[in-house]
């Protein structure tokens, strides 16, 4: 055990099916995922990340990968107007 | 909906102006306007004149100028002009027909120069929202006498009168606030109608705001703003002054309450919203200038969230909260984070979205990340050419306030967009057509109306169908239930799309019949479902996955128009081939058309006929098949004759065995929860009865009859369906 992964969900979700994998494993689905514009977030995925390995985000048919080096991790996916998720590492500061 | 518009000029209760009208109503004890202190309100100094605007000063210090000039020993020789009370505010109408709400906005703090207003239709035993204008610029012209106002409209509704031409007398602050009169007409001048408002309030909006503490955290009360370094004038802030600087008083409801949770305890937005409707004494589902606002310790979204605008189902805004985990300790700069997230929080309820997320809204403006506002976030501050950007230079800048645009739509936006319970969080413009469905503002009528939606959740190309219910508190004449199904006319259904219309729906099949009415109350109910699915106008109604808004109203036999509860449906996406399939056989005219006349044998319809066959034997076990099977059946158990182009006349005679067949698969299937509704289930067994007795068969009639009334009386079905069965 070397940290936690966590992958926000952020803007341009709207009752979407979300699945996130970890080296080709499926550790979280959710259906009906939609942001919520008052905290520009839909949904705080979070995984006890054993080690490196890659992520992978998949939502409308599209999906975006990453690989992860061992430690604590906070990610987010936002997706374009295109409906094409974008990863990238989550911006600091407070949410409200 | 109302037909009548406001601006024309028969519409004018007062074409012959008085201007004592209202005068008493507008009189407030001055020294209790003084001591109030509105910071919008008609005792700015700044009054009229072509001064440049002077920073904000309380009551107490305009007093305390008016006191030292008097003090001054040639002030007893010399006359001193006294101040001018400013005519920004709000005016309000007599409720005589139509009601005017009147916003005046060219003095005062942060003067934005528009006019705006809302229009409230008055009649029997309810006040209706009927809609809303604005104008966005104005001219402006003084006299020592006199302020003029015009400008052009925007309004909510389809009107000619668009011109809008206010004056005000001009009188000192010693008298009481005069009424504004608003004079309507066309571009080319012909006049419309005339309103006479009396002073109401120097605020723009009042708002009631019921504040509610979780047990260990201690609520934020005030900041002074210049314990830090900032861009305005330093002075004592708290939740309802920011927003008293923005012209939206706050009144406290009193009934604030600590909420006791464990010292553990994490909150959910299902949780929030739950406490929301448990502790919120104001809380009814519907539009209302009132909010929630909780002051609580963690949310399982993080110790980084510090507030959030959770109510997000249903109608929208009326609630949010702020987290207090990470900024409890009470140091300058945690006071200042705790008054910036509840004012945001609350901005949020006002149907504000962040400076950086407005691309978003609907319809989309451009994104303002450079913006000095409540609605930004200080770590996203840029504010563009070369300036420092971030938290540091946004907490130097920032004069605590909301920025111009944010400004206009808190003060001046149209009701629906701006009121907590209208439009949906993000929704501007794209849902004036349902203003005719907002909630009344006054109603003594004794009638309720509740709609509800059935399947719960259903895949697209599932029949939608719309239970109405009319509850009769006081004793009185009301439509037969039966008249209540839309095609009557007396009930009028409004369904917002995901797509951002709004179909006001127009049964295909209309019934013109007089009114059948029956004395009813003691809380006696008239339910009635209704197949909603198809339309006259736009067809399909439910054809995309997304969620639905649904709002119906009746007009009452004396004219008060009651409305519904608004209730939400959301169409799942198809996610088999199967349910595909379904959706496309189904979600076609000559489909919609044969499910509104419950089946027929025209050729014309030939096409939607083959569709319901095909999901009644191909998709038995789709939800649909239900519906398919009840309208094949109902066709089935009665005769149907076609006019042939010859002008013969060719009838085929009742299938009582394919019909009862058919409907018994429905009714079986929906004894228990699942299935069609109560209410389709009862009808299809009485329909069946009836087919019976057409063909002589009165004891098959009477046993389905009685199989109808037993299943009623199990489920507690209300007095007046199980009269219909009898």
């Amino acid at each position: 055990m070397t940290g936690q992964l966590e992958v926000e969900l952020g803007t341009g979700f709207a009752d979407d099916d979300v699945a996130v994998y970890l080296d080709g494993t499926e550790v979280w689905r959710r259906g009906g995922v939609t942001t919520n514009y008052s905290v520009g977030l839909a949904d705080v995925v979070r995984i006890p990340a054993a080690a490196a390995g890659t992520l992978e985000v998949r939502v409308r048919d599209k999906a975006r990968s990453r690989r992860i080096e061992p430690g604590a991790h906070r990610l987010r996916v936002d997706l374009d107007p295109s409906g094409a998720p974008r990863m990238g590492d989550a911006p600091e500061g407070p949410v409200f | 909906m109302t037909v009548m518009e406001p601006n024309a000029a028969y519409a004018g209760q007062d074409l012959s102006f008085d201007q004592q009208v209202g005068a008493d109503e507008a009189g407030r004890d001055l020294y209790h306007q003084i001591t109030t202190a509105d910071p919008s309100g008609p005792l700015s100094p700044a009054g009229l004149d072509e001064r440049p605007p002077e920073p904000h000063l309380t009551a107490d210090e305009v007093l305390q100028r008016i006191e030292s000039r008097t003090l001054e020993p040639e002030a007893a020789s010399i006359p001193i002009p006294l101040p001018t009370r400013a005519a920004s505010g709000r005016y309000r109408s007599p409720a005589l027909g139509f009601q005017l709400e009147l916003r005046v906005d060219v003095d005062g703090r942060r003067p934005l120069r528009k006019l705006s207003g809302d229009y409230f239709s008055v009649s029997g035993a309810t006040t209706t929202y009927f809609g809303s204008w604005t104008v966005d610029a104005v001219t402006i012209t003084t006299t020592p006498t006199l302020v003029t106002i015009i400008g052009t409209a925007r309004t909510t509704w389809t009107t000619t009168y668009t011109v809008a031409r206010v004056t005000i007398p001009r009188v000192t602050v010693f008298q009481p606030a005069p009424p504004a009169t608003i004079r309507w007409s066309t571009p080319t001048g012909t006049p419309g109608a005339t309103y006479a408002c009396s002073w109401e309030s120097g605020a723009f909006r009042t708002v009631e705001l019921e504040q509610d503490t979780e047990a260990g955290v201690t609520a934020f009360a005030s900041y002074n703003t210049g314990s830090l370094p900032s861009g305005g004038p330093a002075r004592t802030l708290s939740t309802a002054g920011a927003y008293a600087e923005a012209g939206v008083q706050m009144v406290d409801t009193g009934a604030g309450n600590v909420i006791t949770t464990s010292s553990s305890h994490i909150w959910t937005n299902a949780s929030l919203h739950n406490a929301m409707v448990a502790h919120f004494s104001r809380y009814q589902e519907r539009s209302q200038f009132k909010v929630w606002l909780l002051h609580a310790m963690r949310h399982e979204l993080g110790v980084g969230l510090r507030g959030i605008m959770f109510d997000q189902q249903g109608l929208q805004r009326q609630g949010c909260a702020s987290f207090y985990q990470a900024i409890s300790a009470g140091t300058a700069a945690n006071l200042r984070e705790q008054l910036y997230v509840n004012t945001h929080e609350l901005g949020h309820c006002f149907n504000l979205f962040h400076s950086f997320h407005k691309t978003f809204m609907t319809p989309p403006l451009p994104n303002r990340p450079g913006s000095l506002s409540w609605m930004n976030y200080p770590q996203n501050y840029a504010p563009g050419g070369g300036a420092p950007g971030g938290a540091a230079a946004f907490w130097g800048a920032f004069p605590f306030q909301f920025d111009d645009l944010e400004l206009a739509h808190v003060r001046h936006g149209f009701r629906n967009n701006v009121i907590m319970g209208g439009n949906p969080f993000g929704t501007g413009a794209a849902l004036e057509a349902e203003d005719g469905f907002a909630d009344p503002v006054l109603d003594t009528s004794g009638l309720e109306l509740r709609i509800a939606v059935t399947p719960d959740r259903p895949v697209l190309g599932t029949p939608v169908v719309l239970e109405i219910k009319l509850v009769v508190e006081r004793t009185q004449q009301v439509h037969r239930r039966e008249q209540l199904h839309p095609k009557y006319r007396f009930v009028q259904v409004a369904i917002s799309r995901p797509r951002g219309d709004v179909v006001v729906h127009q049964p295909p099949v209309s019934h013109c019949a007089v009114p059948d009415l029956v004395l009813d109350g003691h809380g006696e109910s008239q339910p009635i479902s209704a197949y909603i699915g198809y339309d006259a106008t736009v067809g399909q109604i439910f054809e995309d996955p997304g969620t639905y808004r649904i709002r119906a109203s009746y007009v009452a036999p004396d004219g008060s128009l009651i409305v519904s509860n608004a209730t939400s449906v959301r169409i799942a996406a198809p996610r088999t081939e199967q349910s595909e399939q379904v959706a496309d056989l189904l979600l076609t005219d000559q489909a919609g058309m044969a499910l509104t006349l419950l089946g027929s044998d025209s050729r014309y319809l030939a096409e939607g006929t083959r569709a319901l066959e095909t999901v009644a034997s191909d998709y038995g076990d789709h939800p649909a098949a239900l519906y398919a099977k009840l309208a094949l059946g109902i066709n089935a158990a009665r005769p149907y004759t076609e006019v042939l182009e010859n002008g013969e006349v060719r009838t085929r005679e009742r299938d009582l065995g394919r019909g009862e067949n058919l409907l018994r698969q429905v009714v079986d299937a929906s004894r228990g929860d699942e299935g069609v509704d109560n209410l389709t289930v009862y009808q299809a067994l009485a329909y069946l009865s009836d087919a019976y007795r057409g063909e002589g068969d009165e004891n098959r009639a009477q046993a389905l009859k009685e199989d109808a009334r037993q299943l009623a009386e199990s489920k507690n079905e209300p007095v007046s369906v199980l009269r219909s069965l009898e």
